[in-house]
């Protein structure tokens, strides 16, 4: 009995995108439910038999049952994740081939790691993979898919008009969607449980990414200029990096201070950060207005 | 579902190989992109437009003649950079360099038999020659500008061909000239004078500059050379305009200058370039063009009118030229359809 429970039960999980501790835990809640309820038939007089094929018919199909799970856990993620995942490599595609015979070039790089960034995306969505499950690699995997596809953002622009304008508000989408799945996924799919105070975390994360993704956009930007008029790398250019190893940093010391109930002293780093960043764009704002002036 | 995934997963690996190969059958050299009218045209004295277009990166010259196909066609590296009908229009002389240029880039001057289609190297030099223009006088005489170097002089910007002089060559005596020891960071637009020995050529009014600050405030201006004594050069464009003249045109029966300068500013910030004219007795200054896009190469046609480039997609990464006319005065613009 119990390896037929044990094999439905873990037919229903693996329809999760849940991580391993989060299996182990629905895993063990289920089979629990399953077995009162086998306990129950057979004290109504059923037969073992009976007992459990009745149990697992009343439980419901595991896909079905395992889909609603997902539903419930993680609120149209899957939807998300496959709409990413397909519309980049249709994206990638278009572009790919936009660029091959409208300009002549063959971004082959670019669609091999497009296309496997896009797959891999698929992947995890389709055939969820719990060991990959964690909030690390499914970020990870994400800011890869982001930093891909802005490129591919600058190869749509490239194309001649009005055909850029298509690609370039897909490729904009693909990365917003993106952009929002990794949101989600820190502050809501995956919580930490080293964090006491969950909702100071989530909104600690929320003004780390949002200042994450502020100063990458600021360093890009500097990087692009700094290559356009440096003819070779020079020391300076480590130094445009500065800003975003500040930020590791700060995001870093902020999430072991909460994980060490040093609420205080977290908050006090967040404010300084966003004092610094939001000053940074002030004065450039300033001076960009007294220039135009 | 494991075989339907396995079968997407597949697809999606052949649809990317299938996709690398068309890449790799598909792909163009930068050599090769290039397609459409340049902006090298001339006029000569029966109306004849001689013009380079580029045909999948391949320069050609082309005469209206009803043959779509080029009379000359170079390899898909190199480029023709000037081309000049002689005054009785029965030769044209152009030049051919690399697509590429570089320190090490040579031009080849050839002449080109209108009746005949002949074609004949006139001569090679080991320097960029950037401009022709036969002497209105003497059908033999070839002037051309030559750039001594190809460098870049500033840090910002690329490298291009400076430390221009005027030169010439005999065509029939085989006799070069060197008229001006100028070394000037640009020459353009040149023209020969059909009654003085000069020639008039856009360049910088850098003579009396100090500082860099004068390098940036000067002006570019319209200068004849008289060449006997090419110290003794003047400006003939408004010596005291305060806006920079780019191409132009002498008409001398009329004592004006067609040039090109800068008319406004577009809504999206790029410059609108048009045709003007000057009067250098009356110092009268008349837009003849306001087109708000890029006209630019004018040259007077035997029919009193003046002929001109207008670029559609200025500012954007690939020219698109087409050649329009006007009168003298500006009026009654129409398009000349090359093709």
């Amino acid at each position: 009995m119990n390896q037929v429970f044990q094999r439905f039960v873990e037919g229903i999980v693996k329809e999760t995108d849940s991580n391993q501790e989060e299996r182990e835990d629905l895993y063990e809640e289920l089979l629990s439910h399953l077995e009162c309820s086998f306990i129950d038939y057979k004290k109504q007089g059923f037969t073992e038999e009976e007992a459990m094929r009745t149990a697992m018919t009343n439980f419901g199909e595991e896909r079905e049952i395992g889909q609603q799970l997902q539903q419930a856990m993680y609120p149209y993620r899957r939807e998300m994740m496959l709409g990413l995942s397909v519309a980049s490599l249709l994206l990638a595609y278009g572009v790919y081939l936009s660029q091959l015979f409208v300009m002549g070039d063959a971004h082959i790089p670019w669609l091999v790691v497009a296309v496997l960034s896009s797959t891999a995306l698929l992947l995890i969505t389709v055939r969820p993979i719990s060991s990959l499950n964690r909030r690390l690699w499914m970020n990870s995997l994400l800011l890869i898919h982001i930093m891909i596809f802005f490129y591919g953002l600058l190869l749509a622009t490239d194309v001649y008009h009005p055909m850029s304008i298509g690609l370039t508000i897909i490729a904009g989408l693909i990365l917003l969607l993106a952009v929002v799945l990794v949101y989600r996924t820190t502050i809501y799919d995956y919580s930490s449980n080293r964090q006491p105070w969950a909702k100071d975390a989530k909104r600690i994360h929320f003004i780390n990414i949002s200042t994450g993704i502020v100063i990458i956009l600021i360093t890009l930007f500097f990087l692009w200029a700094f290559l356009l008029f440096s003819s070779e790398i020079s020391p300076a250019f480590f130094l445009l990096l500065i800003p975003l190893g500040l930020w590791i940093l700060s995001y870093t010391s902020q999430m072991q201070l909460l994980a060490k109930q040093q609420k205080k002293w977290a908050y006090t780093i967040v404010f300084i950060q966003t004092a610094v960043v939001v000053c940074a764009i002030g004065y450039w704002l300033l001076g960009t207005i007294g220039g135009m002036a | 579902m494991k075989k339907s995934f396995s079968f997407l997963i597949g697809s999606i690996g052949l649809v990317t190989i299938a996709f690398i190969v068309l890449g790799l059958v598909f792909e163009k050299d930068e050599n090769e992109k290039q397609n459409g009218l340049t902006g090298i045209y001339d006029v000569s004295i029966d109306g004849s437009i001689a013009y380079v277009a580029f045909d999948q990166g391949k320069a050609g010259i082309y005469l209206p003649d009803g043959n779509e196909k080029p009379v000359i066609e170079l390899p898909v590296d190199q480029t023709i950079l000037d081309i000049s009908f002689s005054k009785d229009g029965k030769k044209l002389a152009y030049v051919v360099s690399d697509k590429e240029m570089s320190r090490s880039s040579k031009s080849e001057v050839h002449l080109l038999q209108m009746e005949t289609l002949a074609d004949q190297l006139v001569f090679h030099e080991k320097a960029l020659i950037t401009e022709l223009a036969f002497d209105p006088k003497d059908s033999e005489l070839l002037f051309y500008l030559q750039a001594e170097t190809f460098t870049n002089y500033s840090p910002v910007a690329g490298e291009r061909p400076h430390d221009f002089d005027v030169h010439s060559i005999h065509l029939k005596e085989n006799e070069h000239t060197k008229y001006t020891d100028l070394k000037k960071y640009n020459m353009q637009s040149m023209q020969v004078s059909a009654t003085n020995e000069s020639v008039y050529i856009q360049m910088d009014d850098d003579e009396h500059v100090q500082s860099a600050e004068d390098v940036f405030a000067s002006k570019q201006r319209i200068f004849e050379i008289p060449l006997a004594a090419p110290d003794e050069k003047i400006v003939i464009s408004d010596p005291a305009g305060e806006e920079d003249l780019y191409d132009f045109h002498l008409l001398p029966e009329r004592e004006e200058i067609v040039y090109q300068a800068v008319g406004g500013t577009g809504p999206n910030g790029i410059f609108e370039y048009e045709l003007f004219s000057y009067n250098w007795k009356t110092h009268e200054t008349k837009q003849l063009t306001n087109l708000k896009e890029h006209a630019s190469k004018p040259v007077a046609g035997p029919d009193n009118r003046i002929y001109f480039l207008v670029d559609r997609q200025f500012g954007e990464r690939q020219p698109l030229y087409q050649l329009y006319r006007m009168s003298e005065e500006g009026k009654d613009i129409e398009e000349v359809l090359l093709k």
